[in-house]
């Protein structure tokens, strides 16, 4: 576990810290933080260390460096649950350079499809995997962010504002299947191989 | 979240105040770049952030890794997440190899320290409900060292420290004027490859001992509590130039 007290003030130390090593300034620290007074040193010390000529890495540094970027990514991931959560399929795909339209067209769904996704109102499961991926695909999210986004309350229930005096009941959810048949947009073709997925 | 709210500039500024009461802010040339950065598309910080020479005029400063890390985990950014992950970690495996080069050969216990830092590291950069990691794009280098420091019990301190020094015979007392010029940044590019050439022949308590006494660190000094390299490695001033000795005659050979 770290020391959060400790980091600040080593973060103190290294704000202000002349470039090269400075008893003066050191024996100031130590003299705030007497607690901290041997980690002081030894930060101070250490910083030696980082000073000379820079390291040219191997291939197999790079390697080790790739494979370990990938498994802390996956643990800090998996640990933070909702922390990187989708807020908005529309608004993310429009950062990636879609408009309604063409990120519709890309999914292989209508707009009012893409409504329906965007809204939440579709059961998540039933939403085909192989469309799920397909979207995350296109998002560069990924499907878990995407299936994290369905599975929610419907948005326009979901944290909105209401002038009654009680909350309205959540819209009942449609399945992918049903949303599918009554699309006005889509040929019968499209509709068959959204079904088929 | 407070700590989101982008500036005027595009830019999500810092909130972390340090110890001093001041706001913590990145130094001019990252805030400049990372001003640059939020104008670029996507295929053009994805080719930028793949530089890996340093003296390319693209070159991503690290800080700036860090805040493309942030921000991509915010807007749940798999793609960039894993791409500017991928760039800081290397950087992370680029300052703990000036660790390693300063204490060779790697143990298997460093592997498993540089895996634990690179967790903590990219942790605290990706965690946008807080701003502990705001240092991270004020000096990043340090920002790693610190948690080197604090996150491990001082490990990398004690595995710097951990290793024998006094293998080598006493040699008579030498001066050590043409040090000065050793671990200097500020050297022309062929001179820097020589400078590589010359600390690869250095032994490993040769390597501390120059750096050390390059970034200011007397050898010794009358006040007992001084930190001095003589009281840091456990030895005696005199053992300390005999070791200078052997250093400046690498260095004539060499340079």
């Amino acid at each position: 576990m770290i020391n959060e007290k400790l980091f600040e003030v080593l973060e103190e130390y290294a704000l202000d810290a002349p470039e090269k090593f400075d008893q003066a300034y050191l024996s100031a620290m130590q003299a705030r933080f007497p607690e901290f007074a041997e980690e002081l040193r030894d930060y101070a010390v250490s910083e030696a260390f980082l000073s000379g000529p820079e390291p040219e890495l191997t291939a197999e540094d790079l390697a080790r460096a790739k494979e370990g970027s990938k498994r802390a990514i996956a643990q800090i991931l998996a640990r933070s649950d909702n922390k990187f959560e989708l807020q908005s399929l529309l608004k993310m795909a429009k950062d990636r350079g879609f408009d309604r339209k063409s990120f519709a067209a890309a999914a292989g769904l209508s707009s009012s499809l893409v409504h329906y996704l965007e809204k939440r109102r579709v059961e998540a499961s039933s939403v085909p995997q192989k469309l799920i991926e397909k979207i995350g695909n296109i998002l560069e999210t990924g499907a878990d962010a995407v299936s994290h986004y369905l599975n929610q309350p419907a948005v326009d229930t979901a944290g909105a504002s209401f002038k009654s005096m009680s909350r309205p009941e959540e819209r009942e959810k449609k399945t992918f299947a049903d949303a599918v048949r009554e699309d006005q947009q889509l040929s019968d073709d499209e509709k068959n191989a959204l079904l088929d997925l | 979240m407070d700590s989101l709210e982008q500036g005027s500039s595009g830019v999500i500024p810092l909130t972390k105040i340090a110890g001093t009461g001041k706001v913590f802010t990145r130094p001019p040339e990252v805030e400049q770049q990372i001003e640059e950065v939020v104008t670029l598309n996507r295929d053009e910080l994805k080719r930028r952030a793949s530089i890996v020479d340093h003296d390319d005029e693209d070159y991503f400063r690290d800080e700036t890794i860090v805040y493309l890390l942030r921000t991509a985990a915010k807007d749940g950014d798999q793609v960039f997440i894993d791409l500017m992950g991928e760039m800081l970690s290397t950087r992370i495996e680029k300052l703990c190899k000036r660790y390693s080069n300063a204490a060779s050969p790697i143990s298997v216990d460093f592997e498993d320290f540089v895996q634990d830092l690179r967790l903590f590291v990219l942790e605290r950069v990706m965690d946008n409900s807080s701003n502990a990691g705001d240092f991270a794009q004020v000096r990043f280098g340090k920002f790693v060292k610190m948690a080197a420091d604090s996150h491990k019990k001082r490990f990398l301190t004690l595995y710097l420290k951990d290793r024998d020094f006094l293998n080598h015979p006493i040699r008579e007392e030498n001066d050590d004027d043409t040090l000065d010029k050793i671990g200097s940044e500020e050297l022309p590019t062929d001179k820097m490859l020589q400078m590589k050439d010359f600390f690869d022949c250095l032994t490993v308590e040769e390597k501390k001992i120059v750096k050390m006494l390059n970034f200011g660190i007397p050898i010794e000094r009358n006040d007992p509590s001084a930190v001095t390299i003589s009281s840091e490695l456990g030895v005696t001033s005199r053992t300390i130039r005999n070791r200078l000795k052997s250093v400046r005659e690498k260095w004539n050979s060499v340079m």
